[in-house]
């Protein structure tokens, strides 16, 4: 049980890292619910396990690794993987962002990870290979991999939405 | 804290949704109720009446600073110092009075962090204490007497079923006594669903151990009842007491180094205010404060993009262009009915040991100042205009002088390890680092805990001097495995890089540590050549 200086240091660097948090377990999970289950999740075992945090520098990657790992316990749990369904309907969001989503969806959840805390945490690379347990080569090598899948969904998806209204 | 990365395939808008609000409500909720322990907080009234004269005491310091020369440094290593002593105490066998909120904090990596040439690891492994359930293995691995006190047991559980294990009731009890204060089950890499590390903490002062102490370990796991038994041998404790007093002599002399006297800053920015600066050798200190009160303005931060770390939020210490992250010594906090006032004590590296500049360009925490480490003298920004100025003076000079960096990939091997990436860098805070980076296919763990010889590095055959494991980073970039990775690495500090040929070749050697999958560690000598030349750019 900690103190109350503890908790309230270690509501600060949550509180700090919630929006971090919430993109990356939805980028993992796929979904709001599960995203916020993980995410409450492993606020309360970081809590708990937090006099076991030898240097707190290291607060950061230590919380997400383990916002990580309850993703992915959620995710075995649920016995799925990547939830196509809950692509949002076609009807609800302009065609471009449609397919971006669902390309992005159809990445594995490793390399949805990696773009997330490259593009949008802002992570560089050694930092997110030491956050993976990764060499850096193979952040690298998934970000370009996720690059192309990405631009080659895109293509073609346009070519056969193209090919559709040519018809 | 995003950056902006250029051509970024992937706009945030698109594959991401809008935070829902209620999601900040929960976490918020979640935050607020978690527990604390029941023993009363609030300072006593003999307490705060010493408070507030110290309050009154510290007030007319600042008034008075220049005359008196009253160093917060000093103040703060002496701290520290008793904190070591009631550390020895416990050693000693003495006992010592738990801690109290005010009593200063002390980081558990800090000795480790200044270990230049005789690296040992700080753990006793313990190679006799395991229990099989038939579909799975629970064993003892290390122990070890941390730095903050604290004794810490490592457990694993292991297990070739295809169901996952799942740990319930665990106790740890040391003489019959249920000692256990915090168990963590953490699986930092996530990679292995059928391993399971545990964790489990208690303090020291008010367990005393001795050799003969009898651990039991119990719990259920998948609904399987287990005790583990295991009794300190004598030659275990003795291990660990000497383990333990090479920390604490280490990290006594650590704190000598420390300078007593110091220069005057008083540099507010974003929540902190940086109090005092000193230096020794290549190391700079400061003391910093910060209140609760000021909150608002460490997000506002944030909000104007001042930089700081992106990565662990360890705010950086650029001094003449030279960026640098900083390592925190000691840390001080008084809990009043407003709020928390936090004075800490951090080193960083300083690049200049011998021939130091008359003046040195220093940001820390967003503040930017001047200081003339010949008359002691410090000049804050008139204004906001001047304020901006020297902050892009000070990113110009980064950008100019330490920015260079380069990653070689020579692929050489021994038998145990791929050396897979030879890095210099420049940037993050050192003139010169060599970072070496392992592959270990085979091997659970790596080099880190069998850091017993210092790496010998030659460039172009001409042996380096003086390399030193870089302090600051002991595994931010290198990836130091904590379970079951296959990754490791060590940074050393190097001469800078303008001062190397544009073409070199490099030839490390040192001691490397081969940990089995069973965690039976042997050790080798290893040994790399970069043949092919190295290209500065």
């Amino acid at each position: 049980m900690h103190n109350q200086k503890d908790k309230l240091w270690f509501s600060e660097q949550v509180r700090a890292m919630l929006d971090t948090m919430y993109r990356v377990a939805y980028t993992l999970v796929q979904n709001d619910a599960d995203a916020q289950d993980a995410t409450q999740s492993s606020v309360e075992h970081a809590y708990i396990a937090l006099s076991t945090l030898r240097d707190r520098k290291r607060f950061r990657p230590w919380l997400l690794r383990i916002l990580k790992n309850e993703c992915y316990r959620i995710l075995r749990e649920k016995k799925r993987l990547i939830p196509f369904d809950e692509v949002p309907d076609a009807s609800e969001e302009p065609f471009n962002t449609l397919d971006l989503k669902a390309a992005f969806a159809r990445l594995s959840a490793e390399s949805r990870l990696t773009v997330t805390l490259y593009y949008y945490e802002g992570y560089r690379i050694p930092e997110i290979a030491a956050l993976l347990n990764e060499p850096e080569g193979t952040v690298k090598s998934r970000l370009s991999r996720a690059r192309q899948a990405l631009r080659q969904e895109l293509t073609d998806e346009e070519v056969s939405h193209a090919t559709h209204y040519s018809k | 804290m995003q950056r902006i990365i250029p051509n970024n395939p992937f706009p945030e808008a698109s594959v991401l949704p809008p935070i829902p609000e209620n999601y900040y409500k929960r976490m918020h909720a979640v935050l607020d109720a978690l527990p604390v322990e029941s023993r009363s907080l609030r300072v006593p009234i003999k307490r705060r009446t010493v408070i507030l004269i110290a309050a009154l005491i510290a007030l007319l310091t600042i008034g008075t600073a220049l005359a008196v020369s009253i160093s917060l440094i000093q103040s703060m290593r002496d701290r520290t110092n008793e904190v070591i002593s009631d550390y020895q105490g416990i050693l000693n066998g003495n006992g010592s009075d738990v801690a109290s909120e005010e009593d200063v904090c002390i980081p558990v990596a800090i000795g480790e962090a200044n270990v230049k040439s005789e690296w040992q690891p700080k753990y006793v492994q313990v190679s006799d204490a395991s229990i099989s359930l038939g579909f799975a293995e629970i064993r003892l691995d290390e122990l070890e007497m941390l730095q903050n006190q604290r004794f810490l047991a490592v457990l694993s559980i292991e297990t070739d079923a295809e169901e996952v294990p799942t740990a319930e009731q665990l106790r740890l009890c040391v003489d019959g006594r249920s000692s256990i204060d915090s168990l963590s089950d953490l699986d930092p890499d996530g990679s292995d669903p059928h391993c399971i590390v545990l964790h489990a903490q208690f303090p020291m002062n008010e367990n005393p151990l001795h050799a003969g102490a009898e651990f039991v370990i119990a719990g259920k796991l998948n609904g399987s009842e287990f005790a583990l038994r295991y009794v300190l041998s004598d030659a275990i404790f003795e291990s660990l007491r000497a383990k333990a007093q090479t920390d604490l002599d280490r990290y006594a002399a650590f704190l000598a180094d420390i300078p007593g006297d110091a220069i005057q800053v008083n540099a507010y920015a974003y929540g902190y205010t940086v109090k005092e600066i000193a230096r020794s050798g290549h190391w700079l200190y400061y003391v910093d404060a910060y209140n609760s009160d000021n909150a608002a303005d460490l997000s506002a931060r944030k909000q104007r993009n001042v930089p700081y770390s992106d990565y662990d939020d360890a705010l950086l210490v650029v001094v003449d262009g030279m960026l640098n992250t900083h390592e925190s010594i000691s840390s001080q906090e008084v809990w009043t009915d407003h709020g928390l006032t936090r004075i800490a004590l951090y080193r960083s590296y300083f690049p200049y040991a011998g021939d130091i500049p008359k003046e040195s360009l220093v940001s820390i925490h967003g503040s930017i100042f001047r200081v003339n480490w010949a008359t002691g003298s410090v000049t804050l920004p008139k204004d906001d205009a001047e304020y901006r100025a020297w902050r892009k003076e000070s990113a110009d000079l980064s950008a100019t002088d330490y920015q260079e960096d380069f990653v070689a990939s020579p692929n050489a091997s021994c038998d145990a390890f791929t050396f897979s990436t030879l890095a210099y860098r420049n940037r993050n805070g050192f003139p010169g680092s060599i970072g070496i980076i392992l592959e270990t296919p085979h091997i659970v763990s790596d080099a880190h805990h069998g850091k017993s010889r210092q790496p010998v590095v030659t460039v172009n055959g001409v042996t380096l001097e003086n390399l030193t494991l870089n302090p600051s980073e002991p595994d931010m970039f290198w990836g130091v495995t904590e379970s079951s990775g296959t990754r490791s690495g060590f940074l050393l500090n190097g001469p800078a890089l303008r001062t190397l040929p544009e073409t070199f070749t490099v030839s490390i050697s040192w001691l490397g540590s081969d940990i089995s999958v069973t965690l039976h560690r042997s050790d080798f000598i290893a040994i790399a050549d970069y043949t092919d030349p190295v290209f500065c750019d």
